[in-house]
């Protein structure tokens, strides 16, 4: 192989960027956990973080490698439609900040970790938590291997390196720094990968727009000529405006229903940074989003970047041909860093849920300590096998893990419904629950429950609703669903 | 619970009430199929950019700015920036 710069650049600029997030992660003081090093310190971060660590975990659901692999090569050839990323995003951040508050107040009161750990305590049902603990690594863990798959085929492309080893190398990483001191590192390696992020999706992307189009008007005005159809959300008739609708509420939800989304929650130091976070990815959703999908429209008129959406490479394409190999090496990172950030965040969720709800009821001795340790070990475990996984090479992975965001989105109304609604039982949580899913699976699955555009887990959805207040009215509430509302009313935060 | 502090949860209430209510309309102005229909336009164009683009990050973008203002507003209101609940108490 023969090496020139624009293969050596880019891997000298990967190399640097794995060692600054281990040097954060390693050497930082913040990083570190106390000597004690107790589970609430590892899972939430003692719950003592600002709102712009909190800020960079949850853009992390929104911004994923994935978003500029896969969703950027088909808003080269779709167009417009693939911005509904940016809506569901912005949709589901400002339900952040309608919830927030409930969740975070019983989490700090009863020292929750996980979200089965409130499912539990509110349904009065270790059950009901199980079987959501279970879903919530099921279907979630399809994303993780994804963004592994991903992430190692970003590397191969833009270094050449074996796919595989890729794959091996971004393993070990993410693993060494989770497994260290869990969310207290991740909280220094968001930051790193969050300003990282932040600058490339906004500052470089502006760049290459004027530098492949001479700006954003020629851009649009271009693909007027071309492709007009691009410049419409229907594309010509190719998506009714119902399944629009149909991925904006699934997505909303989605991002609600990820079991990492509460535990992002905890981590925050008050209801009030929680809530500066909600305004704050509303507007970032917008701006971070929908610019390197503007540039995506552009794709079109360039025949190569249209031609590497098939391997859904076309951003590196485009980013080629306006920069130099430094720049590609910096696009290259920060893809890396978007994919990243949602795997580490992940990863811990999972393995605090493993160890919390799935081993602590079996070994109710451990200390804290131990509990840690646990929930290290399945670190390890669950990393490598999701690390299996993705080097199988599978194929629909991608649909797949489409398919588990209509899962994830199947969770919220239990959770909405539970944090307003006294009578919201667990009987009623498990029907529309196992209702839901089943006809989001049957629809995926057979085709069917697909009306009118609307997809198959919209109609979830309403028979998991209906489920749930025909069985809250059915049954009586569940114990101790009092004492946890007056909870709220204790901590009455009007001023005096 | 003193008058002051009902007071203070009166006016949060309004400024939910409102801010729920822009909200719900911009909600149902995105989602809504016939609505989409109506700005889903590539026929129309303000400045460089068609109707149905800037539809897509104005809508968001306002509803951003609204959570903002109740965010601000709430603030003069309801004491959230506690870290210790047990702080917070009557």
């Amino acid at each position: 192989m023969i090496m020139n710069s624009s293969v050596v650049v880019p891997v000298i600029i990967i190399v640097l960027y794995f060692l600054a997030l281990l040097y954060g992660a390693f050497f930082t003081k913040s990083a570190q956990m106390d000597d004690k090093g107790s589970i609430e310190e590892f899972a939430v971060g003692n719950r003592g973080m600002g709102w712009v660590v909190v800020m960079i975990t949850m853009m992390g659901l929104l911004v994923t490698s994935s978003a500029m692999t896969s969703w950027f090569a088909w808003g080269v050839t779709d167009g417009l439609f693939t911005q509904y990323v940016t809506i569901y995003g912005a949709l589901g951040f400002l339900f952040t900040f309608i919830f927030a508050k409930r969740i975070w107040i019983w989490g700090k009161h009863y020292n929750f970790l996980t979200q089965p750990d409130y499912i539990e305590k509110r349904y009065k049902s270790r059950a009901l938590a199980n079987v959501v603990g279970v879903a919530a690594i099921v279907i979630e863990a399809p994303w993780v291997i994804m963004e592994f798959a991903a992430l190692g085929y970003m590397i191969n492309a833009v270094t050449g390196l074996n796919k595989k080893v890729s794959i091996i190398i971004v393993v070990v990483v993410v693993m060494a720094y989770v497994l260290y001191s869990g969310m207290k590192s991740l909280a220094v390696t968001e930051i790193i990968q969050g300003v990282l992020v932040f600058a490339v999706f906004i500052v470089g992307v502006i760049f290459m727009v004027y530098k492949l189009f001479g700006g954003f008007a020629p851009l649009y005005e271009n693909l007027m000529e071309t492709a007009p159809q691009n410049l419409t959300i229907s594309h010509n008739g190719d998506y009714p405006y119902a399944y629009w609708s149909s991925v904006i509420i699934t997505g909303t939800l989605g991002i609600m229903g990820w079991a990492s989304f509460f535990t992002r929650i905890y981590t925050a130091k008050s209801v009030r940074e929680v809530k500066k976070v909600s305004w704050t990815c509303v507007i970032l959703a917008v701006i971070v989003v929908t610019f390197p999908f503007i540039l995506s429209l552009g794709g079109y008129n360039i025949p190569e970047a249209l031609e590497a959406a098939v391997d859904e490479n076309s951003f590196f394409v485009m980013a080629r041909m306006a920069g130099s190999p430094f720049f590609v090496g910096l696009c290259a990172i920060t893809v890396l860093a978007a994919g990243m950030s949602l795997i580490s965040v992940v990863v811990n969720s999972h393995s605090v849920i493993i160890s919390e709800n799935f081993v602590k009821p079996y070994r109710k001795e451990m200390t804290s300590v131990q509990r840690v340790k646990v929930a290290r070990y399945t670190i390890v475990i669950y990393s490598l096998v999701a690390m299996a996984i993705a080097l199988l090479d599978l194929p629909n992975l991608y649909q797949i893990a489409l398919f588990a965001y209509d899962c994830i989105a199947q969770v919220v109304p239990l959770i909405v419904f539970s944090i307003y609604w006294k009578k919201s039982n667990k009987y009623a949580a498990m029907a529309g629950f196992l209702g839901g899913i089943i006809v989001t699976l049957i629809g995926n699955i057979f085709g069917v429950f697909g009306w009118g555009g609307f997809t198959p887990s919209i109609f979830g959805l309403i028979v998991n609703i209906v489920l749930h207040v025909i069985c809250g009215f059915a049954f009586k509430k569940d114990e101790g669903v009092d004492e946890m509302f007056a909870v709220l009313d204790k901590y009455e935060m009007a001023k005096k | 619970m003193t008058e002051k502090q009902l007071e203070n949860k009166r006016k949060v209430k309004t400024i939910h009430t409102v801010g729920g209510i822009v909200m719900a309309i911009l909600i149902i102005l995105t989602i809504c199929p016939p609505l989409v229909g109506l700005w889903d336009r590539n026929d129309i164009w303000i400045g460089f950019m068609p109707l149905s683009q800037i539809m897509i990050i104005l809508l968001p973008l306002l509803a951003g700015i609204v959570l903002w203002i109740i965010y601000v507003l709430e603030g003069k209101y309801v004491d959230e920036d506690i870290t210790d609940l047990q702080e917070g108490g009557e």
